[in-house]
């Protein structure tokens, strides 16, 4: 099996668009815990909420697109709600009560998810443009999945220049680099923190919207993907994008394989993953430079 | 006057830094703060700045109390502050450093990073390498030209020749020289004595959290006593 080209093809597909929503997921995760030393254990309820918006969404207006573009716009609104009355409380707290507020959120989430939308399992429509399949290196591969890969492939691209060019992303760089420092020449780091907060759930939107097609929705979905993104901000070292990228990629490939070839030992094969880079390289793959 | 704290208690933690300490600097001066070890100078710039909360006394700015104001709005004010650890962000370029902590708005600019380059030639060099990338002086240099980008109407400077090569300190002491001569407001801490009596016109000596002689730099060193008891110079 191993050795027959057209499954490596596959699966290694699989790899990358499993990579390119944990990529979409973890973003946001990986720059508030860097930035602010925040631990928010209900970014998976973001991405079931991006999901969610998109299935009520392409419910009233049939389109897929407009819901790809109003469910993300949604979840960003909801996080910095969510961020003003409650998490931005949190912020100076000590970490036991930061993962003990966000994970009642995880439960309250489901709840909620269960009140409006019901425990059954739903799913979206593939767009007719993205329905069928593709030909890639000899093998028949659905347009929808590659569509994936390159929707992460773009947003990497978009949120690396934006970081490393524009004067917030030097603002944010500064900011995991030394806070205090960034406040003391006079630049108001709590809103530049809000503005990022926001961006980083319209991601965990936009990577449940898209995930909507490929994945069933269902109260609960949020929590197999939660474990899998802190994973890939531990594994990329905390605040580094291009760490995610990297975890997301060794993650979202291994998970995939492991799933396949032992699916006995599951989930094992990343935690063992996990454990062993951290054994080499504490501070994660990429460490943002200077990290204390 | 610029700046006025009058009777600041601080707190570090469950020691008590600060008892009571005031002092004032007149617009234009040059204003050392000298002590050992321990004897609360950092401290006390660190409660100008809002980066430490005072908890009791005031401190006025202009004229206005500003030690309630988050340390955003303090800088905002026009205080600008080059720690003792410096501050350098290690993934941001020399060049972002000047541009981030740059005055935003129109007018005239008395710093550009022109200006900036032409004063310390050593950074003109290096200004697309990272802030981990950069020697000490060289970080300590560009503490200083961040902290004059930001055009601010008071400088607080903490110890910035420590660790540093006698050519380095010389270097920097110039630029110094060079902004007092400007007209530039500057709280200055230090230990090293002779440097920090350099530049000074005032002189504050602190020991253990209090003021323990104030006066200029010259009468100071007329008082062997206060120098030896408080600095053991």
């Amino acid at each position: 099996m191993l050795l027959d080209p057209g499954f490596l093809i596959v699966q290694t597909l699989n790899g990358l668009q499993l990579a390119a929503l944990l990529f979409l997921l973890s973003v946001g995760l990986s720059v508030v815990f860097g930035l602010m030393n925040f631990i928010n254990l209900a970014h998976g309820t973001l991405f079931m909420a991006g999901a969610y918006l998109a299935l009520s969404a392409v419910r009233a207006f049939d389109s897929f697109w407009l819901a790809l573009l109003l469910a993300p716009l949604g979840v960003a609104v909801l996080g910095g709600l969510l961020y003003l009355v409650l998490l931005r409380h949190l912020e100076r707290a000590d970490p036991m009560r930061q993962v003990l507020a966000t994970f009642g959120l995880i439960f309250v989430g489901v709840e909620v998810v269960d009140l409006v939308w019901g425990s059954l399992p739903h799913t979206i429509a593939v767009p007719p443009v993205l329905a069928g399949s593709s030909l890639i290196l000899g093998q028949v591969y659905p347009t929808y999945r590659l569509f994936i890969i390159a929707l992460g492939v773009l947003l990497f691209a978009l949120l690396y220049a934006a970081l490393e060019r524009t004067r917030l992303g030097a603002v944010v760089r500064a900011g995991v680099d030394d806070r205090d420092m960034v406040a003391a020449l006079g630049i108001n780091i709590g809103s530049v923190f809000l503005l990022v907060f926001c961006l980083g759930c319209l991601l965990a939107g936009l990577a449940g919207a898209v995930a909507a097609p490929v994945f069933s929705i269902f109260p609960g979905m949020d929590l197999s993907v939660l474990i899998l993104a802190l994973i890939v901000v531990v594994l990329g070292g905390p605040g580094s994008l291009k760490g995610v990228a990297a975890g997301s990629l060794i993650i979202g490939v291994v998970d995939t394989y492991g799933q396949v070839v032992v699916p006995e030992l599951a989930r094992l094969t990343v935690y063992g993953l996990m454990a062993a880079i951290l054994l080499y390289k504490p501070a994660g793959l990429i460490p943002v430079r200077g990290a204390r | 006057m610029l700046l006025q704290v009058v009777g600041i208690d601080t707190y570090y933690g469950s020691s008590h830094t600060l008892q009571g300490l005031s002092i004032e600097v007149p617009h234009g001066s040059v204003v050392a703060l000298v002590g050992r070890n321990g004897a609360g100078k950092s401290t006390t710039l660190k409660s100008i700045m809002g980066v430490v909360p005072v908890t009791r006394g005031t401190i006025r700015f202009a004229g206005e109390e500003i030690h309630r104001l988050p340390l955003h709005q303090v800088a905002r004010r026009g205080i600008a502050y080059v720690p003792e650890e410096r501050g350098i962000f290690a993934s941001l370029t020399v060049d972002e450093h000047l541009t981030l902590s740059g005055r935003r708005g129109g007018g005239e600019r008395r710093f550009p990073p022109r200006r900036l380059y032409a004063t310390f030639p050593e950074l003109a060099e290096r200004r697309r390498h990272r802030g981990n990338e950069l020697s000490g002086g060289e970080q300590q240099m560009l503490a200083i030209a961040r902290a004059m980008a930001q055009e601010p109407r008071l400088l607080m400077l903490d110890e910035p020749t420590e660790g540093l090569a006698p050519a380095i300190v010389e270097r920097i002491g110039a630029v110094l020289r060079m902004l007092r001569r400007d007209g530039m407001t500057m709280l200055l801490v230090e230990q090293n004595y002779p440097f920090a009596m350099s530049l000074a016109e005032r002189a504050y000596v602190l020991g253990k959290g209090r003021i323990r002689w104030g006066g200029t730099a010259s009468a100071l060193a007329d008082r062997p006593a206060v120098t030896h008891t408080w600095l053991g110079v």
